[in-house]
């Protein structure tokens, strides 16, 4: 199984605009040739095409790209949610044909339950997985901890900020350990102070948990500032057009943000924007 | 402090006034009494009614069928609905019939009932849980189906069973609602339980009234008519209670009053 899934892999890679001389740690997340088409009103519509492309063990990856360029879709695929119409992902070799407790997501906006504590909206996934409640308890007052919010366990969502329900949505994604992280634009809808904190808290996180991340997000300073590899994307048809990887020190911190290099990088993910503007905008 | 005085203070000064309206056009437009009864003397019905206690055995067993038939009907009607919602075959079985029913005037089965359920409780409790059934049952099914789309797929992507969806989250996002439609059946429930006693009873305010009728005591008939007001108003406020209390993540739709 797992020579097969290293297999796909190399494919997968090969059908990648740009190779980087880096090493590859051991791809666990994996398209080839994936693609979606949705049945709107207007007719059949190509949402993603042709999408390849391998994420590795404990990698920091980002997908960036415009509003509307299929970012959601892929992501929804990889969740399980969404049934490809050509091609396949696969997790460690595996199809992905529903969901999995392997992942977890978080969404652009917290999607908690409003009837439903702090503390039993993070334990949701372990009872969608009949795993014993109890045991996880305290693993997930750690993580509540983790994000400041360990006095919050009895509130409601609605007692919560912006910031505090979307930290309580990572949690949730963290509580089942899953080997991967799947984030749908979850910094989108916070204000631009908050969402550089959240930044920084998701790099300690990720730094911690060691757990291999998919972010997704039209922010080209928060996927550079994140992330190990941008992949960025264009839209009608969605697809990778380019592969950039961010070779900035770790760990990374606000004032880092201020460096010269960090400017750069960002420029140049600015430009290769501005070089497919017909089919990006 | 002054606005909790003012939404007590305001009503009653408009009920002073209507009432003096009432009493100033019997006195110059000399209404015959058995059209329109002095203030004064439904004011008098409703203390023989009720101090002196000819109302009573009625008013309780208005309210018996009223709260059995409510009780069982919305049960049914809660359990129906969800079945439904989350039944594509049930649904496309059963849904056309169900509206077929709706649109028909309930009220107009009442002497059917009494043929089939007899003279007794049975019949007013039969009517009662007619009535109420069909709002409860449409607000569950479109409670169920309007679950929020973004919490689904939430569920779904932590794998989910169906089960776990409704129980954590379709019954609490229909809760609002269940209770809009749990509201509107008190009143319906009234109309179901004075119908049939009209039809058919010795007892009850249904029958208070239409005895009232046969001797044109119109003050009587007054005071019946204000202990449905009463009931109704009561067992709304109860529903309208219940339901802040227990969608309390909701309350904003909670205070909102729902009519058919
Ligand atoms: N359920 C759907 N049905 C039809 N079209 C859809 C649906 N979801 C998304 N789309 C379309 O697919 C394209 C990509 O959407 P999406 O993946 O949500 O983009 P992004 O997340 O990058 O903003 C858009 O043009 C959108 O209109
Ligand atoms: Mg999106």
């Amino acid at each position: 199984m797992a020579e097969r899934g290293y297999d796909t892999v190399l494919r997968a890679d090969q059908a990648r605009i740009h190779s980087d001389s880096l090493e590859m740690p051991h791809p666990i997340l994996t398209a080839e040739t994936l693609s979606v088409v949705y049945n709107s009103s207007r007719g059949p519509q190509k949402a993603v095409d042709n999408l390849s492309l391998a994420i590795g063990d404990g990698e920091f990856v980002s997908i960036l790209g415009p509003s509307g360029c299929g970012k959601s879709t892929f992501l929804n695929v990889a969740a399980g949610l969404l049934q490809p119409s050509g091609g396949r992902a696969a997790l460690s070799g595996q199809t992905i044909s529903g969901p999995r407790p392997d992942i977890g997501v978080v969404f652009q906006r917290p999607t908690l339950l409003p009837w439903a504590t702090v503390e039993q909206n993070v334990l949701i996934p372990i009872r969608a997985l009949r795993r014993p409640i109890q045991q996880y308890r305290s693993r997930a007052h750690e993580l509540l901890e983790m994000v400041g919010l360990k006095d919050h366990a009895g509130h409601y969502p609605e007692e919560l900020s912006g910031g505090m329900q979307q930290r309580v949505g990572i949690v949730r994604a963290l509580i089942h350990d899953p080997s991967l992280l799947l984030m749908d634009e979850p910094f989108a809808a916070l204000d631009a102070m908050t969402r550089e904190r959240m930044s920084l808290e998701l790099q300690d996180i990720w730094n911690a948990s060691q757990k291999t991340v998919l972010f997704i997000t039209h922010s080209i300073p928060e996927a550079v500032f994140l992330s190990d590899r941008v992949l960025i994307m264009s839209p009608s048809p969605g697809r990778i057009r380019e592969e950039i990887v961010i070779d900035l020190p770790r760990p990374r911190d606000a004032e880092l943000m201020g460096s010269s290099k960090y400017a750069e990088i960002c420029g140049r993910i600015r430009k290769i924007f501005s070089q497919f503007p017909e089919k990006a905008q | 402090m002054t606005e909790r005085l003012s939404t007590f203070l305001y009503p009653l000064l408009t009920f002073s006034i209507l009432v003096a309206i009432w009493k100033m056009s019997i006195v110059v437009f000399d209404v015959p009494d058995y059209i329109l009864p002095e203030p004064s003397r439904v004011l008098m019905s409703l203390k023989e009614g009720y101090i002196d206690g000819d109302f009573w055995p009625h008013v309780t067993h208005t309210l018996r069928s009223t709260i059995i038939g409510y009780v069982i009907g919305c049960a049914i009607a809660i359990s129906v609905g969800t079945v439904l919602a989350e039944s594509k075959i049930f649904e496309k079985s059963f849904y056309p019939f169900i509206v077929a029913l709706q649109s028909m005037p309930k009220v107009a089965l009442a002497p059917l009932i009494i043929v089939w359920f007899g003279y007794g409780i049975e019949s007013k409790i039969v009517m009662v849980g007619l009535m109420c059934f069909f709002p409860v049952f449409v607000n569950t099914i479109v409670g169920i189906k309007h679950v929020d789309q973004s919490l689904l797929s939430m569920m779904k992507s932590f794998s989910a069973n169906r089960w776990l969806i409704f129980t954590r989250v379709k019954l609490f996002s229909a809760a609002s609602h269940i209770f809009a439609g749990l509201q509107i059946a008190v009143v319906l429930s009234l109309i179901g339980a004075v119908v049939a006693e009209f039809v058919a009873s010795s007892r009850g305010i249904g029958w208070l009234i239409e005895a009232s009728l046969a001797n044109f005591n119109t003050a009587h008939m007054f005071a019946a008519l204000f202990s449905l007001i009463v009931i109704g108003l009561v067992g709304t406020r109860l529903i309208q209670f219940l339901h802040g209390r227990f969608v309390f993540w909701d309350r904003a739709r909670a205070n909102v009053t729902i009519t058919e």
